[in-house]
């Protein structure tokens, strides 16, 4: 399990986050939702290790990130808030490279390197440079990249944002297969949508504050609302 | 806790990557071929006819003699040192009419050389000394021939014995080694300056770093990595260098015949080692300086200031007492390296302390990098 407890950080007298504290198990498949700056890339990024909290603590399956980092982000695959792809290396140099720095080499690495082509239709473009790619095929590199390894839990920001319909749908299916293989997965999300097809449960962020983590049907049955859009509304406070 | 192998294979990846990276590249790769052949082939060209025009400057030139025929013996004074005479020749040496006539009555004949002293000063210098010499024959001869002794002409000798046993060509490589040194160092900076910025600014605007931080490595491997790459391409840089300058200074002395100048391979081999540790330095300083920047065009501006450190560093070195010039960076290594040229004994032992200054300054870089890789990941992104 993966779990964040009383997060707290601030960048000068912003506060960017004062009270988080949510989880995820592995085989479920956990939303995160927020409005812009409501918090939600901050707790993604202390829950990764990348950032430092100020108060409050965080655990990879019993790890503390900031004192065991190697062997707590070896169970982490990570889809950031921003690709950034290499645009002068092709995607299977992608796969391989970062294959190599979880600690994956030859047969193992280049069986991995299949499994994830076929699981996200790679194929066509494996050995193109990145350079030019179009929103989707960025994406579909940089979901590879994060589940080359074949982590335990995956960390997904916005992973649907700027993706057609078709994408949208091909990325729902292999994120539920995942999880029915036991994946872990957390997403940010802004559509609501997407979050009620996919999740088991919501965390909602408003305010730097986790106010609500439950199913999304506990979620619209607790606040009277018709719709799961209708009840996030109403739960940060906008209706 | 990561083990040294694993550590060593994570460096080992992340400079792999950044070598596909920047030789594909084309910016990069233009700059690091363009400056590493052209400014060595300027730089040859020019150092050897400077050599080439002195040479020729030096030895006795055609000159136009007005008035020959009123001085025969001052004619055959400058031929048998091996004077020609030519009409169209820049210096002239003008004899007057009543040359012979003014020698026989003991007065004192005016010679004028005319000439452009700011292009044959040399030429005139040599022609003069000759016409002197010329003239002390001439009244050791009257005072002979007047039964006085020779002394009273010449009351003691000067006699000068030159020490210097290689060419003038040699002479002037070793006043120009160190010149031509600094410039063959400065060429892996051009070189280094677009793969620093790449690998660091240019990497956290795209938002490359945050994927790599977030793999189970040490960041000190990921500066390594990147580190070593740089390494790899500025010690590229000046192999291009190097081997260019060797291809025209083998070329040049054909089209000048002239073997005056000897550089062995050999020297070209030592130059690179010599330059290892300084290109290992910059690749080090100027990632660190990049790495400081948001993206490519402010680390532009913090790098390019090592367009003009070294050189800053150099001139110091002139001006500085000399005890303190040993620990002038750049300085020492120039010194060895130019001895080498020049085919002198190398002052090995400053260097060899500079080295261990070197590696020092090196691993507090990529420490100091590892430690603020997260933070300015971060403040690049947000």
């Amino acid at each position: 399990m993966i779990s964040v407890h009383g997060l707290k950080k601030s960048f000068g007298d912003l506060i960017a986050i004062s009270d988080v504290s949510f989880g995820f198990d592995k085989g479920e498949i956990v939303a995160l939702l927020g409005g812009n700056g409501s918090g939600k890339s901050t707790s993604i990024n202390i829950m990764t290790g990348l950032m430092i909290p100020d108060e409050g603590h965080v655990s990879v399956q019993g790890l503390d990130p900031f004192k065991n980092p190697i062997d707590a982000k070896k169970k982490l695959g990570v889809f950031p808030d921003k690709a950034g792809l290499y645009p002068n290396l092709t995607v299977r140099e992608h796969l391989q490279f970062f294959g190599h720095l979880q600690g994956m080499t030859g047969k193992t690495l280049k069986t991995a390197i299949d499994r994830t082509v076929r699981m996200l239709e790679m194929e066509d473009i494996i050995d193109r440079r990145t350079k030019g790619f179009s929103h989707g095929q960025t994406v579909k590199t940089a979901l590879g990249r994060a589940m080359v390894h074949g982590p335990d839990y995956l960390i997904l920001d916005e992973p649907t944002r700027g993706l057609d319909v078709y994408a949208v749908r091909q990325l729902r299916h292999l994120l539920m297969r995942l999880r029915d293989n036991g994946t872990g997965i957390l997403f940010s999300s802004h559509v609501m949508q997407e979050v009620s097809l996919l999740a088991n449960r919501v965390a909602v962020i408003a305010d730097g504050k986790v106010c609500a983590e439950e199913t999304p049907d506990a979620l619209i049955a607790e606040t009277g609302a018709d719709t799961l859009e209708d009840a996030f509304m109403i739960k940060v406070g906008l209706k | 806790m990561m083990g040294p192998k694993a550590t060593a294979l994570a460096t080992w990846t992340i400079f792999v990557k950044e070598m596909r990276e920047t030789f594909r590249d084309k910016r990069a790769m233009i700059t690091i071929t363009l400056v590493s052949m052209l400014l060595p082939v300027a730089m040859m060209i020019s150092v050897f006819y400077q050599a080439d025009s002195l040479r020729q400057e030096s030895a006795p030139r055609p000159i136009n003699i007005i008035g020959g025929d009123y001085a025969p013996l001052l004619l055959q004074k400058l031929e048998n040192v091996g004077y020609t005479y030519r009409e169209d020749s820049n210096v002239h040496l003008i004899i007057p009419e009543n040359y012979q006539e003014l020698i026989e009555t003991d007065t004192a004949p005016g010679l004028l050389i005319k000439a452009d002293l700011s292009k044959d000063r040399l030429a005139v210098m040599t022609l003069e000394a000759i016409l002197k010499d010329h003239r002390n024959t001439v009244s050791q001869q009257r005072i002979k021939s007047a039964g006085l002794p020779a002394s009273l002409h010449t009351p003691f000798e000067i006699r000068v014995e030159d020490q210097n046993s290689v060419t003038m060509e040699q002479n002037l490589l070793r006043e120009i080694a160190p010149l031509l040194v600094m410039l063959l160092l400065m060429t892996p900076i051009y070189g280094l300056m677009p793969a620093s910025i790449d690998c660091t600014a240019g990497e956290k605007e795209r938002n490359g770093l945050f994927p790599i931080l977030l793999q189970p490595i040490p960041p000190l491997a990921i500066a390594t990595g990147k580190w070593m790459m740089l390494v790899a391409v500025g010690m590229t840089g000046l192999t291009i260098s190097v081997s260019t300058a060797y291809l025209c200074y083998l070329r040049l002395i054909t089209l000048l015949d002239t073997t005056a100048f000897s550089i062995p391979f050999s020297v070209c081999i030592m130059f690179l080692v010599c330059a290892a540790p300084t290109v290992m330095l910059l690749s080090a300083l100027m990632m660190g300086f990049a790495s400081y920047a948001k993206s490519f065009k402010e680390g532009q501006t913090y790098v390019g200031l090592f367009s003009i450190l070294p050189l800053t560093f150099i001139m110091g070195g002139y001006v500085v007492e000399e005890r303190w010039r040993t620990f002038m960076p750049f300085w020492t290594e120039i010194q060895v390296i130019a001895a080498l040229i020049a085919g002198e004994t190398p002052p090995y032992a400053p260097w060899h302390f500079m080295i261990g200054v070197y590696a020092v300054i090196i691993l507090l870089t990529l420490y100091w990098m590892s430690r603020t890789m997260n933070r300015n990941a971060l403040k690049g992104a947000m």
